[in-house]
């Protein structure tokens, strides 16, 4: 991680929220606001700052999440937690945080890769994403606005968490007809 | 290793049929060695094939070029007779490969399951004049999704998504319709 790009957050932790969140329950497919776009959020408002921080909270008790948005805990909105910190896949990795009303500005070099959702706890697929990312929004709270220059893994869940924000599982992006597996489960 | 079998010798006198093969039965260890032993032995060559597990039920696809329908029919006959293994021959017309005019997109349907999904897209896309080329549907839960390979003609594609979207929203199904990767390394 570099400075420059640890800059990105300004030193934003979600301690900075000032809440310790709940936790949500996780909605599954085929629920009906996976696949409804969110609207734009006020950062500020002290709705979205809990749910901020809720979706931290969730996230962290959640094995193997390494991101969650809104539309999963049943809020739709552009809002979604991010953490892939100590993922064996992730290159650059910017901690936890949450971002609102984020869209993606660059992505380059395409590559294929094998993804689940907590939402579709019993499919994977594969799904070609950008290992090079630059993503924008703001963050909850301050309501500052934040560029990402990101990459790998920590790229291919933040454009998989904005997909969510505008109502699209990987489903949605799976690359052939074949491309979707039963995901293993080993008792 | 691949599957292939033994395909017949040049001047061999074995009519060189096309055969499309199916086989389906409760899955067990040993189904495709089963079947690819009967078809080497009868010195078939397996062309195109897909085989994979339904639920439970191993289903095997193929095409495969040489011997007459009716000694494939009774070498495969032992491998159905305990009832658990059912396989189908019959002779089909080589055409050939098809040329394609059509533009490659993928087609990803996913929603609570109800009756006619399937049906009611890919009618649209049917209707259309797309053609489907490869198609698979889980259902796992009550979540129903399907993933279809489609070729399009040229220039069709956002309408063929505006109807997609409209079959898609009477069923409370999510869609989507994106052009096939098709880059070339």
């Amino acid at each position: 991680m570099t400075a420059q790009e640890y800059v990105g957050l300004g030193g934003w932790t979600p301690e900075s929220l000032g809440l310790p969140g709940e936790v949500r329950a996780v909605v599954s497919a085929p629920d009906p606001v996976l696949r409804r776009p969110g609207p734009a959020v006020d950062p500020t408002s002290a709705e979205v700052v809990r749910l901020a921080a809720d979706l931290v909270a969730t996230m962290r008790i959640s094995p193997g999440c390494v991101g969650l948005a809104a539309p999963q805990v049943g809020v739709s909105a552009q809002v979604f937690a991010v953490d892939v910190t100590g993922h064996p896949k992730a290159v650059t990795v910017h901690g936890t945080f949450v971002l609102c009303n984020a869209t993606v500005v660059e992505a380059t070099r395409w590559k294929a890769g094998r993804e689940g959702c907590m939402s579709v706890p019993d499919l994977t697929g594969d799904v070609k994403r950008a290992t090079r990312l630059v993503v924008e929004g703001v963050l909850p709270g301050t309501g500052d606005p934040v560029r990402l220059v990101t990459d790998g893994f920590e790229a291919r869940a933040l454009q998989h968490e904005i997909d969510h924000c505008a109502g699209l599982l990987f489903l949605d992006r799976v690359a052939s007809a074949h491309a979707i597996y039963q995901r293993k489960v080993y008792l | 290793m691949g599957l292939r079998g033994r395909p017949a010798r040049p001047g061999q006198n074995v009519r060189m049929n096309e055969l499309a093969i199916t086989v389906i039965g409760r899955d067990r260890p040993g189904i495709v060695a089963d079947v690819a032993e009967v078809l080497a032995r009868l010195g078939a060559n397996l062309t195109d094939s897909t085989m994979t597990r339904l639920r439970g039920h191993f289903a095997m696809t193929l095409i495969c070029v040489g011997p007459a329908a009716a000694d494939v029919e009774a070498a495969l006959a032992p491998l159905a007779a305990d009832g658990q293994l059912l396989a189908t021959v019959r002779v089909v017309t080589p055409d050939g490969q098809a040329a394609s005019a059509g533009e490659p997109y993928v087609l990803a349907v996913h929603g609570a399951d109800r009756m006619g999904i399937v049906a009611a897209m890919t009618r649209v896309l049917a209707d259309a004049g797309g053609n489907v080329t490869d198609l698979s549907t889980r259902l796992t839960g009550s979540l129903y999704v399907v993933v279809a390979e489609v070729e399009l003609p040229p220039g069709s594609s956002d309408e063929v998504a505006g109807r997609l979207a409209r079959t898609a929203a009477e069923l409370g199904v999510g869609v989507s319709l994106r052009p096939a990767d098709t880059d070339l390394l």
